[in-house]
């Protein structure tokens, strides 16, 4: 290493008298970025990879790709998509759930489990975990947003959840976008039962 | 840490690293990658090609307080009583983690210069940029500087920078 090392930041400045190399190896030390071009490359370099690359080598390994399986699992009818996207109660069914989440994860999708787990303290441990907790903000977003279509428990649930995340580290999920448009949408709307817009207040707070 | 860093000098800066609770594992035991980087006055940055593996000497455990078990410096390690017991000099080659993450993830032929060392070379170059402005400060010409990376491999075989080492047996030039 020490012989390759010289004769890229020595031998340019000191030519040796005898090389140390002659046996036809080629240098083990690999130009990965220069801006100008250098000896060992005319043009600029700079082989790092774009940053929309997931940082995960292996995708099946990826926890973010758990989601797009969720979403384009192929095992689910394309009928039955259709008709739980066309239903405004979507969020509280089970059949577009994807198989590849476990039945706990299902389970744990129930407005009365984020409730209860959101009431007990909330780790990140991982950004799989912070996915998880978005899916389950999503869950009580759109319960909110179709409020005039599901049963009062389920509205009251969703509100507590509400308030329940706004006093979690997943508050920080309701500052996305969507989130905050969609309630806005709430307060702004005059048929938004007080309670719903009680419960936003409480995130804004 | 609020403790520690109250006993310190005000406006004194430190860094807060993520601890990665879940590395990637040597026959149960932790380890991380050393690699060597080169960057001239002329800002090349070059990478050198043979990394090696640093292994602990003891098993993980996450409830372990001993830093035998998460630290895997060389210059800690050789004072620790099973310094040797399980590899020479607690250092295996490139080939063999290759080997072994082929046998832990049959699924998936990992080849460590299709799936390793581009994020190595990633982070190297996203670490130089982000201090390129402090070196070589007088702009000297004909300086040179190595460097030592060391990365961790996580469970789900993300790369993750643990720090970057001038001060290695070379010294600075």
């Amino acid at each position: 290493m020490v012989d390759d090392m010289f004769e890229i930041a020595v031998d340019p400045v000191f030519p040796p008298k005898n090389p140390p190399r002659q046996d036809g190896r080629p240098n083990d030390f690999e130009l990965i970025y220069c801006e100008h071009g250098s000896a060992y490359s005319r043009r600029p370099v700079n082989v790092r990879t774009p940053f929309a690359k997931s940082p995960y080598p292996i995708a099946e390994l990826d926890p973010s790709t758990q989601i797009i399986n969720f979403i384009s699992q192929p095992d689910v009818k394309a009928s039955v998509i259709e008709s739980e996207i066309s239903s405004p109660v979507r969020v509280q069914s089970a059949s577009v759930e994807p198989r590849s989440l476990n039945q706990a994860r299902r389970q744990s999708l129930s407005l009365e489990s984020i409730v209860k787990s959101l009431q007990s303290p909330v780790h990140f441990r991982s950004m799989l975990d912070t996915q998880f907790i978005s899916m389950q903000v999503n869950v009580v977003i759109s319960t909110l947003i179709n409020w005039e279509h599901l049963n009062p428990k389920d509205v009251e649930l969703a509100c507590h959840a509400l308030v329940a995340i706004s006093a979690t580290p997943a508050v920080f999920i309701l500052a996305e976008q969507r989130n905050i448009l969609n309630i806005s949408k709430l307060l702004s709307n005059r048929e938004v039962k007080t309670e719903i817009k009680l419960a936003t207040v409480s995130y804004n707070s | 840490m609020l403790t520690f860093l109250a006993l310190k000098p005000s406006n004194s800066q430190w860094v807060v690293q993520k601890y990665i609770e879940k590395p990637l594992l040597y026959n149960k035991r932790k380890f991380d990658i050393r690699v060597w980087v080169l960057i001239t006055n002329k800002n090349e940055v070059f990478f050198y090609k043979h990394g090696y593996m640093r292994t602990s000497s003891s098993t993980y455990d996450t409830q372990d307080k001993n830093n035998y078990t998460h630290l895997t410096n060389n210059c800690l390690q050789k004072h620790g009583n099973n310094y040797g017991a399980f590899e020479e000099g607690n250092t295996l080659s490139f080939q063999v983690l290759e080997d072994y993450l082929r046998e832990q993830y049959p699924d998936h032929n990992v080849d460590i210069n299709t799936h390793l060392i581009p994020r190595f070379k990633d982070l190297i170059i996203d670490s130089y940029l982000a201090w390129k402005k402090h070196m070589n400060p007088k702009n000297r010409k004909n300086v040179f500087e190595l460097f030592g990376y060391d990365f961790l491999i996580d469970e789900d075989l993300r790369t993750w920078l643990i720090e970057v080492n001038i001060d290695l047996f070379t010294q600075k030039y």
